[in-house]
Protein backbone atom coordinates (compact mmCIF):
# COMPACT_ATOMS: atom_id res chain seq x y z
CA UNK A 1 0.00 0.00 0.00
CA UNK A 2 1.47 3.47 -1.22
CA UNK A 3 1.47 5.22 2.05
CA UNK A 4 2.38 8.67 0.96
CA UNK A 5 -1.08 8.49 -1.43
CA UNK A 6 -3.08 7.50 1.06
CA UNK A 7 -2.13 10.33 3.22
CA UNK A 8 -2.78 12.62 0.24
CA UNK A 9 -6.27 11.33 0.01
CA UNK A 10 -6.77 11.78 3.76
CA UNK A 11 -5.67 15.25 3.48
CA UNK A 12 -7.84 15.49 0.22
CA UNK A 13 -11.42 13.96 1.39
CA UNK A 14 -10.90 15.77 5.30
CA UNK A 15 -10.37 19.35 3.10
CA UNK A 16 -13.61 18.25 1.04
CA UNK A 17 -15.70 17.84 3.94
CA UNK A 18 -14.56 21.21 5.65
CA UNK A 19 -15.37 23.29 1.74
CA UNK A 20 -18.80 21.51 1.59
CA UNK A 21 -20.11 22.80 4.64
CA UNK A 22 -20.73 19.03 6.31
CA UNK A 23 -18.27 19.71 8.86
CA UNK A 24 -17.10 22.72 10.70
CA UNK A 25 -14.34 24.00 13.17
CA UNK A 26 -16.13 21.81 16.03
CA UNK A 27 -14.37 18.78 14.46
CA UNK A 28 -11.34 20.34 14.17
CA UNK A 29 -11.11 21.29 17.80
CA UNK A 30 -12.26 17.55 18.78
CA UNK A 31 -9.25 16.39 16.74
CA UNK A 32 -6.96 18.30 19.37
CA UNK A 33 -8.19 16.49 21.66
CA UNK A 34 -6.42 13.43 20.78
CA UNK A 35 -3.24 13.41 21.53
CA UNK A 36 -0.87 10.11 22.99
CA UNK A 37 -2.87 9.97 26.57
CA UNK A 38 -6.09 9.63 24.34
CA UNK A 39 -5.61 8.60 20.47
CA UNK A 40 -8.94 7.65 20.24
CA UNK A 41 -11.00 10.41 21.37
CA UNK A 42 -12.16 11.17 17.93
CA UNK A 43 -13.20 7.87 17.27
CA UNK A 44 -14.93 7.40 20.61
CA UNK A 45 -17.01 10.85 20.08
CA UNK A 46 -17.73 9.80 16.35
CA UNK A 47 -19.35 6.26 17.52
CA UNK A 48 -21.27 8.39 20.64
CA UNK A 49 -22.52 10.68 17.62
CA UNK A 50 -23.70 7.69 15.79
CA UNK A 51 -25.57 5.67 18.44
CA UNK A 52 -26.78 9.09 19.71
CA UNK A 53 -28.46 10.53 16.38
CA UNK A 54 -29.81 7.05 15.66
CA UNK A 55 -31.53 7.16 18.76
CA UNK A 56 -32.92 10.64 18.64
CA UNK A 57 -34.16 10.54 15.20
CA UNK A 58 -36.06 7.48 16.13
CA UNK A 59 -37.49 9.64 18.88
CA UNK A 60 -38.00 12.19 16.76
CA UNK A 61 -40.38 10.02 13.52
CA UNK A 62 -41.99 8.58 16.15
CA UNK A 63 -43.19 11.75 17.88
CA UNK A 64 -43.95 13.20 14.15
CA UNK A 65 -46.39 9.82 13.63
CA UNK A 66 -48.22 10.42 16.69
CA UNK A 67 -51.72 10.74 16.36
CA UNK A 68 -54.66 12.43 16.29
CA UNK A 69 -52.36 14.92 17.75
CA UNK A 70 -48.47 15.67 17.58
CA UNK A 71 -47.14 16.70 20.60
CA UNK A 72 -45.10 19.93 19.27
CA UNK A 73 -43.32 20.82 21.89
CA UNK A 74 -41.81 17.23 22.49
CA UNK A 75 -41.00 17.20 18.53
CA UNK A 76 -39.06 20.11 19.11
CA UNK A 77 -37.48 18.93 22.43
CA UNK A 78 -35.80 15.86 20.45
CA UNK A 79 -34.99 18.58 16.92
CA UNK A 80 -33.20 20.74 20.01
CA UNK A 81 -31.70 17.68 20.97
CA UNK A 82 -30.27 16.56 17.54
CA UNK A 83 -29.08 19.63 17.42
CA UNK A 84 -26.79 20.02 20.27
CA UNK A 85 -25.60 16.40 19.20
CA UNK A 86 -24.39 17.84 15.74
CA UNK A 87 -22.94 20.79 16.82
CA UNK A 88 -20.94 18.61 19.55
CA UNK A 89 -19.31 17.03 17.05
CA UNK A 90 -19.09 19.86 13.98
CA UNK A 91 -21.93 18.25 11.87
CA UNK A 92 -22.75 21.45 10.85
CA UNK A 93 -25.76 20.77 7.65
CA UNK A 94 -27.51 18.38 10.18
CA UNK A 95 -26.71 21.36 12.87
CA UNK A 96 -28.61 23.78 10.64
CA UNK A 97 -31.72 22.05 9.71
CA UNK A 98 -32.41 21.09 13.11
CA UNK A 99 -32.49 25.27 13.55
CA UNK A 100 -35.04 25.08 10.74
CA UNK A 101 -37.02 22.33 12.60
CA UNK A 102 -37.41 24.54 15.59
CA UNK A 103 -39.81 26.88 13.52
CA UNK A 104 -41.71 24.90 12.06
CA UNK A 105 -42.58 23.50 15.87
CA UNK A 106 -43.27 27.34 16.82
CA UNK A 107 -46.03 27.14 14.16
CA UNK A 108 -46.97 23.67 14.44
CA UNK A 109 -46.72 22.92 10.85
CA UNK A 110 -46.90 19.14 10.37
CA UNK A 111 -45.76 19.40 6.69
CA UNK A 112 -43.10 21.60 7.38
CA UNK A 113 -41.76 19.28 10.12
CA UNK A 114 -42.04 16.51 8.48
CA UNK A 115 -39.94 17.72 5.73
CA UNK A 116 -37.45 18.92 8.11
CA UNK A 117 -37.11 15.12 8.95
CA UNK A 118 -36.47 14.16 5.38
CA UNK A 119 -33.68 16.63 5.46
CA UNK A 120 -32.43 15.81 8.64
CA UNK A 121 -31.93 11.91 7.57
CA UNK A 122 -30.46 12.73 4.21
CA UNK A 123 -28.18 15.06 6.11
CA UNK A 124 -27.30 12.69 9.16
CA UNK A 125 -26.82 9.60 6.25
CA UNK A 126 -23.99 11.90 4.74
CA UNK A 127 -22.41 12.77 7.16
CA UNK A 128 -22.32 9.10 8.74
CA UNK A 129 -20.99 8.22 5.27
CA UNK A 130 -18.33 11.11 5.33
CA UNK A 131 -16.86 10.26 8.66
CA UNK A 132 -16.94 6.28 8.05
CA UNK A 133 -14.68 7.13 4.86
CA UNK A 134 -12.25 9.13 7.03
CA UNK A 135 -12.33 6.77 9.64
CA UNK A 136 -11.27 3.85 6.87
CA UNK A 137 -8.65 6.05 5.52
CA UNK A 138 -7.13 6.60 8.73
CA UNK A 139 -7.29 2.63 9.75
CA UNK A 140 -5.84 2.09 5.62
CA UNK A 141 -2.93 4.67 6.90
CA UNK A 142 -2.23 2.77 10.16
CA UNK A 143 -2.06 -0.50 8.68
CA UNK A 144 0.13 0.20 6.14
CA UNK A 145 2.40 1.34 8.82
CA UNK A 146 1.83 4.95 7.87
CA UNK A 147 1.32 7.87 10.25
CA UNK A 148 -2.13 10.06 10.34
CA UNK A 149 -1.07 13.71 8.56
CA UNK A 150 -1.29 16.03 11.17
CA UNK A 151 -4.12 18.55 10.86
CA UNK A 152 -3.90 22.17 11.25
CA UNK B 1 9.28 23.01 52.36
CA UNK B 2 7.47 21.02 49.90
CA UNK B 3 4.36 22.44 47.91
CA UNK B 4 1.58 20.01 47.03
CA UNK B 5 0.22 20.64 43.71
CA UNK B 6 -3.69 19.41 44.10
CA UNK B 7 -5.50 19.31 41.17
CA UNK B 8 -8.63 21.41 40.53
CA UNK B 9 -12.34 19.26 40.28
CA UNK B 10 -15.72 19.80 38.11
CA UNK B 11 -18.26 18.56 37.96
CA UNK B 12 -19.77 18.19 34.43
CA UNK B 13 -23.89 17.82 34.49
CA UNK B 14 -25.48 17.58 31.52
CA UNK B 15 -28.19 14.83 29.93
CA UNK B 16 -25.95 14.46 26.90
CA UNK B 17 -23.68 11.77 26.39
CA UNK B 18 -21.54 13.20 23.84
CA UNK B 19 -21.18 16.87 25.78
CA UNK B 20 -20.62 15.22 29.16
CA UNK B 21 -17.44 13.17 27.26
CA UNK B 22 -16.38 16.06 25.03
CA UNK B 23 -16.55 18.54 28.15
CA UNK B 24 -15.25 15.46 30.64
CA UNK B 25 -12.12 15.66 28.50
CA UNK B 26 -11.52 18.84 28.06
CA UNK B 27 -11.46 19.73 31.57
CA UNK B 28 -8.92 16.13 32.39
CA UNK B 29 -6.71 17.71 29.47
CA UNK B 30 -5.80 20.83 31.82
CA UNK B 31 -5.19 18.27 34.92
CA UNK B 32 -8.71 18.37 36.59
CA UNK B 33 -10.55 15.65 37.97
CA UNK B 34 -13.49 15.66 36.53
CA UNK B 35 -16.71 13.69 37.94
CA UNK B 36 -20.12 13.69 35.58
CA UNK B 37 -23.66 13.25 36.02
CA UNK B 38 -26.60 13.01 34.20
CA UNK B 39 -29.06 16.09 35.75
CA UNK B 40 -29.42 18.37 37.70
CA UNK B 41 -30.92 16.16 40.63
CA UNK B 42 -28.15 13.93 40.98
CA UNK B 43 -25.66 17.54 40.93
CA UNK B 44 -27.60 18.29 44.37
CA UNK B 45 -27.91 14.76 45.58
CA UNK B 46 -23.74 14.95 45.57
CA UNK B 47 -23.30 18.50 47.05
CA UNK B 48 -26.64 16.86 49.65
CA UNK B 49 -24.33 13.93 50.67
CA UNK B 50 -21.21 16.11 51.25
CA UNK B 51 -19.44 15.99 47.38
CA UNK B 52 -17.68 19.57 46.79
CA UNK B 53 -16.57 20.67 43.43
CA UNK B 54 -14.56 23.70 42.36
CA UNK B 55 -16.45 24.21 39.60
CA UNK B 56 -19.75 23.06 38.05
CA UNK B 57 -20.72 22.94 34.11
CA UNK B 58 -24.34 22.91 34.43
CA UNK B 59 -26.37 22.55 31.33
CA UNK B 60 -29.30 24.08 31.37
CA UNK B 61 -31.59 21.71 29.93
CA UNK B 62 -32.17 18.47 31.18
CA UNK B 63 -34.99 15.99 32.46
CA UNK B 64 -35.71 15.26 36.13
CA UNK B 65 -34.36 18.46 37.22
CA UNK B 66 -32.77 21.57 34.71
CA UNK B 67 -30.37 23.41 34.67
CA UNK B 68 -31.91 26.48 36.49
CA UNK B 69 -33.90 24.60 38.81
CA UNK B 70 -30.66 23.15 39.83
CA UNK B 71 -28.31 26.05 40.26
CA UNK B 72 -31.28 27.90 42.00
CA UNK B 73 -31.23 25.08 44.90
CA UNK B 74 -27.30 24.51 45.10
CA UNK B 75 -27.06 28.20 45.94
CA UNK B 76 -30.35 28.04 48.36
CA UNK B 77 -28.13 24.91 49.99
CA UNK B 78 -24.92 27.94 49.99
CA UNK B 79 -23.08 25.89 47.66
CA UNK B 80 -20.87 29.11 46.39
CA UNK B 81 -18.50 27.09 43.72
CA UNK B 82 -18.01 28.65 40.83
CA UNK B 83 -21.31 27.51 38.30
CA UNK B 84 -21.06 28.34 34.70
CA UNK B 85 -24.17 27.25 32.78
CA UNK B 86 -23.60 25.96 29.59
CA UNK B 87 -26.55 25.79 26.85
CA UNK B 88 -27.33 25.50 23.18
CA UNK B 89 -30.23 27.64 23.77
CA UNK B 90 -30.78 31.17 21.80
CA UNK B 91 -33.76 32.43 23.40
CA UNK B 92 -31.91 35.67 25.62
CA UNK B 93 -35.01 35.74 27.73
CA UNK B 94 -34.65 31.97 28.71
CA UNK B 95 -30.54 32.77 29.34
CA UNK B 96 -31.31 35.55 31.39
CA UNK B 97 -33.34 33.65 33.99
CA UNK B 98 -30.70 30.91 33.57
CA UNK B 99 -27.76 33.51 34.35
CA UNK B 100 -30.49 35.44 37.19
CA UNK B 101 -30.81 31.11 39.04
CA UNK B 102 -26.71 31.68 40.39
CA UNK B 103 -24.45 31.49 37.90
CA UNK B 104 -20.78 32.41 37.95
CA UNK B 105 -20.65 32.72 33.77
CA UNK B 106 -22.69 31.52 30.80
CA UNK B 107 -21.32 29.86 27.41
CA UNK B 108 -22.96 29.27 24.51
CA UNK B 109 -22.35 24.93 23.62
CA UNK B 110 -20.59 23.75 22.36
CA UNK B 111 -17.49 24.23 24.25
CA UNK B 112 -14.08 23.73 22.67
CA UNK B 113 -10.74 24.36 24.43
CA UNK B 114 -10.31 28.25 23.84
CA UNK B 115 -13.57 28.50 25.32
CA UNK B 116 -12.18 26.26 28.19
CA UNK B 117 -9.30 28.34 28.20
CA UNK B 118 -11.95 31.62 29.48
CA UNK B 119 -14.01 29.59 31.73
CA UNK B 120 -10.45 28.21 33.67
CA UNK B 121 -9.23 32.00 34.26
CA UNK B 122 -12.28 33.40 35.16
CA UNK B 123 -12.87 30.81 37.49
CA UNK B 124 -8.75 31.73 39.22
CA UNK B 125 -9.65 35.31 38.95
CA UNK B 126 -12.52 35.02 41.23
CA UNK B 127 -10.43 32.65 43.26
CA UNK B 128 -7.61 35.05 43.56
CA UNK B 129 -10.14 37.48 44.41
CA UNK B 130 -11.44 35.89 47.21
Amino acid sequence: MDVPRLQRQFIDFRASLFREGILDDQFIQLEKLSDDSNPGFVFEVISLFFDDSEMLLNNLAQALQQRPIVDFKKVANHAHQIKGSSASIGAQRVKNVCVAFRSYCNEENLDGCLRCLQQINHEYALVKNKLEMLLRLEQQILAAGGAIPPVD
Amino acid sequence: MTTKLVAHSALVVDDDVMARTIHKRLFEREGWLVKAVVNGHEAVELFRQGDRFDLVLMDKEMPVLDGVHATTELRAMGVQCHIVGVTSCTDSLEVESFIGAGLDAFYAKPLNPAKLGRIIQHFHDDDRRQ
